[in-house]
């Protein structure tokens, strides 16, 4: 903060979202009714259990666990589903075509949008949390919970909170049809319970041990400040694709996205590459890997959605310069860019992973960064192949998906490539089965066996030697893939130009 | 001009709502914009006012784009849609104050503005109220309040007279005179040609995403009727002055209404201080002669049914 802001303190306004927000959640009777209802819960839960130990005759030494084990999972449900579910599902009314409050024709722009309903959002989480405060206190009087535990679960099931909250907002941002958002929402929810759940477990073993005796140790921070390094960089990619499915077409929403994604890349490749030395084992790079995969399965199909149109606006940013503009390329909105990007960067993973996971590249930089000889992951060489054919498949199921676009639906959304990708990839993975249970065939070892271009396959198959048929048919699939979409490729690759200096004038940009 | 909409198309996948639009229109300037439903007016409107994507064709206004700088086009730009907001949890002055706030006004900036426009809407008595119990015409109201905390130089109403009552109605176009002197930019649409023709200078006629005729009333008038009509109340038997004016030269047709007669003539207004002139000196004994005022009901119906018959 410089001189400049902090002078401005006095003339500071709140942003409008936050205030508008907060001041109908007061009124709303979601908000108050599941406050009400979870005051009653927490009383109810604290006094049985109390009643319940007047019975008995041996005084439980552990009363004041038992009490927050059961406060515990009632505050994840409400903060990691209600509050994203409400605010989210604002936001998505928000966005609907007849909204008649016609807020994004507002000059408030697309990240104060954003930051305004995340930030009602985690006031509301406050809210709850310091509700439920006083009950967690007291059952820190009664026995068999240490504050350090209380106040560290209470961080965790906080800060996952606060991820499906943007994660939410970022899944109501995206227009789609009725019944893709029926089927975001269905798996979101069953994402919200399973965290709930892994809470639910986490905080049970934290609060058995307990959390002081843990403090100190490497193989506790470790994986903690991973997880939330890993959480936060989530946060950050959801915080941003937000704003730019929010922003107008025009803009260049790709350009802050990709560049982010870029550097996560890097820093998180970072990071893994110190762990696995320190743990003296390659599973935090087959890890990263990981991550990596999911994040550009995401990206693509963002990427493929994006459409070929480039904006005057775009364009007249394009540098002149050849390797200026190769970079542009990759960065600019389209989806030709997006693709191209996309190849490199997970060529580059899967190539790094092999690279590290196989060779002794690991062990000679060991000494170099102070750890012992690195151990193999049990997965070893498999996690590239896993990986790879992954990639390979979503990749192929994206260039058809680009293809039937173009063929027969140029007049619609370029959206729909992406859901003909998602699509593809569904029925590769049901049909099959389907007429696999018409014959009474279906079963779970059916399941389990090769079965070429699915994708979920892939994840389910118990034959290791099946693998590299899937690769090899995951990479024909691509390559004709690339074959249909080459010539397209290369028309968009040649139109990537800045704007002619004649055309430069047709819209003078307003001065301020 | 303040806002040029040049050749402006958009398609909802097979529906072509808007095809090939060009007009423009500039400050002080009020324009009609009329059709029948499914015109493709409100959809035009949309892209003005920055909601929609052209799928071909911009809209400039002031000379920004609405296609590449959206965020500075619609900073000029204020909206009234077609319908209305009906919360039950925010008020009147809530939620004016909250677009007072979301167009960057500050402090006192704001409550000056704020209270400027809930004084010129006439809304200053029910500021405390939930914008779900008001009226429709209070409604309209904080609506059009709304479009103008921001003192845009455009105005784009879309219907903004549906389902108003006379009472209503006449305040609702003294705001609209107001505005206009204000030297706003104003399109209005309205299904009710008689209540633009009274505010209306200018005018926009569509018909099944075809544009149809654009311009101020009088270069409208001229395009849709290129004769003038005169009415001519004559002592004596009308009949002669009809066959009489037959045989003039310039003279398109003429009839005998409810004893008066009705004239259609080619060329400018002094062609019919000509043809008075003539009959004044042929010894007709004319009482009234005056020339016949199209609204654009008129120019509607002709337009629309594709000239003059
Ligand atoms: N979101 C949309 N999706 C599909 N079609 C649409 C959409 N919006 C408008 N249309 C179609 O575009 C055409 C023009 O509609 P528009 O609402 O612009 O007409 P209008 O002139 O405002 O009509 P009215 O006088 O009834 O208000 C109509 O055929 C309509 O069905
Ligand atoms: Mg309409």
């Amino acid at each position: 903060m410089n001189f400049l802001t902090l002078s401005k303190w006095r003339t500071w306004e709140p942003n409008p979202i936050v205030v508008k927000e907060l001041r109908q959640a007061v009124r709303s009777w979601a908000v108050t009714g599941v406050l009400l209802a979870f005051l009653c819960i927490l009383f109810l839960v604290v006094v049985s259990h109390l009643l319940g130990q007047t019975i008995q005759s041996n005084a439980n030494q552990a009363l004041g666990r038992d009490i927050f084990q059961f406060l515990l999972p009632i505050l994840s449900v409400v903060s990691f589903s209600f509050i994203p579910l409400y605010v989210g599902g604002r936001l998505m009314a928000e966005r609907q075509e007849g909204n008649v409050d016609m807020l994004y024709i507002t000059t408030l722009s697309a990240a104060r949008i954003i930051r305004g309903k995340l930030l009602c959002g985690v006031y509301l989480t406050v809210l709850f949390f310091s509700v439920c405060a006083p009950f967690m206190v007291f059952t820190n009087l009664l026995r068999g919970i240490d504050l350090p535990t209380v106040f560290m679960l209470l961080v965790v099931a906080f800060l996952v909170s606060i991820l499906s909250l943007q994660a939410a907002i970022f899944l109501s941002c995206l227009s789609t049809s009725r019944g893709l958002k029926l089927l975001v929402g269905f798996s979101g929810g069953g994402v919200m319970m399973a965290l709930v759940g892994l809470m639910a477990n986490f905080s049970y073993d934290l609060l058995r041990e307990g959390a002081g005796s843990r403090l100190g140790a490497w193989n506790f921070w470790g994986p903690t400040l991973s997880l939330f390094f890993f959480g936060l960089l989530l946060f950050g990619f959801f915080h941003l694709g937000a704003i730019a499915l929010i922003s107008s077409p025009s803009a260049n929403r790709a350009l802050p996205l990709r560049s982010y994604v870029t550097g996560t890349w890097l820093v998180t490749l970072a990071v893994s590459l110190v762990w696995a030395v320190n743990e003296s084992h390659t599973g935090p790079v087959v890890a990263w890997a990981a991550f990596t995969t999911g994040l550009l399965v995401l990206a693509l199909l963002i990427a493929i959605a994006e459409g070929d149109d480039q904006s005057v606006r775009i364009r007249r940013t394009i540098p002149e310069s050849g390797p200026k503009r190769a970079l542009a390329f990759l960065f600019y909105s389209g989806t030709a860019g997006g693709l191209a990007w996309t190849v490199l960067l997970a060529a580059t993973t899967i190539g790094a992973t092999w690279v590290l996971t196989q060779s002794s590249v690991l062990d000679s930089m060991s000494p170099w960064l102070g750890g012992g000889r690195i151990r193999r992951a049990s997965i070893k060489e498999l996690s590239t192949i896993y990986l790879s054919a992954t990639l390979l498949y979503v990749f192929a199921y994206s260039l058809f998906g680009l293809v039937i676009h173009r063929r027969f639906l140029a007049h619609r959304s370029p959206i729909v490539a992406a859901m003909i990708a998602l699509a593809l990839a569904a029925l590769w993975a049901i049909v099959p089965n389907l007429v696999l249970l018409l014959f009474n065939k279906l079963s779970w070892d059916a399941l389990q066996d090769r079965q070429l271009g699915n994708v979920f396959n892939v994840f389910v198959m118990t034959n290791h030697s099946s693998f590299p048929y899937h690769l090899i048919f995951a990479l024909l699939l691509a390559t004709l893939g690339v074959v249909l979409n080459l010539k397209w490729f290369f028309a968009q690759r040649r139109a990537f130009q800045p704007l002619p200096s004649e055309a430069q004038t047709v819209t003078p940009r307003p001065q301020s | 001009m303040k806002v040029q909409v040049r050749n402006l198309h958009k398609r909802f996948g097979k529906t072509v709502a808007v095809d090939n639009f060009t007009f423009s229109f500039d400050n002080g300037h009020v324009f009609g914009f009329v059709g029948p439903n499914g015109a493709g007016k409100t959809t035009t409107m949309r892209v003005i006012a920055t909601l929609e994507e052209p799928t071909a064709g911009d809209v400039l206004i002031n000379g920004v784009s609405v296609r590449e700088e959206p965020e500075y086009a619609r900073r000029m730009v204020g909206y009234v849609p077609d319908s209305l907001p009906a919360h039950n949890d925010v008020t009147v002055h809530e939620y004016l104050d909250f677009y007072g706030r979301a167009y960057g006004l500050q402090g006192a900036k704001r409550r000056e503005a704020v209270g400027a426009v809930e004084e010129f809407t006439g809304v200053t008595g029910i500021l405390d109220k939930h914008l779900k119990a008001l009226s429709k015409g209070m409604k309209q109201r904080v609506t059009l309040g709304r479009a103008l905390i921001h003192n845009p130089d455009v105005l784009i109403l879309d219907e903004p007279a549906a389902g108003l009552d006379p009472r209503a109605r006449v305040e609702l176009r003294e705001l609209l005179t107001v505005l206009a002197t204000q030297n706003k930019a104003i399109l209005i649409s309205s299904h009710i040609l008689t209540e633009l023709t009274e505010i209306c200078n200018g005018v926009v006629i569509v018909e099944r995403g075809k544009l149809l005729a654009s311009g101020t009333v009088a270069e409208v008038l001229k395009m849709s009727t290129p004769h003038r009509a005169f009415a001519i109340r004559v002592l004596g038997e009308p009949s002669v002055l009809v066959k009489e004016l037959l045989q003039t030269p310039h003279v398109v047709s003429a009839r005998e209404v409810g004893g008066e007669v009705l004239l259609e003539l080619e060329g400018e207004l002094s062609a019919g201080c000509d043809l008075l002139a003539v009959l004044v000196g042929k010894g007709f004994k004319i009482a009234e002669f005056k020339q016949s005022k199209a609204n654009l009901e008129d120019i509607f119906m002709n337009v629309t049914k594709g000239g003059v018959q």
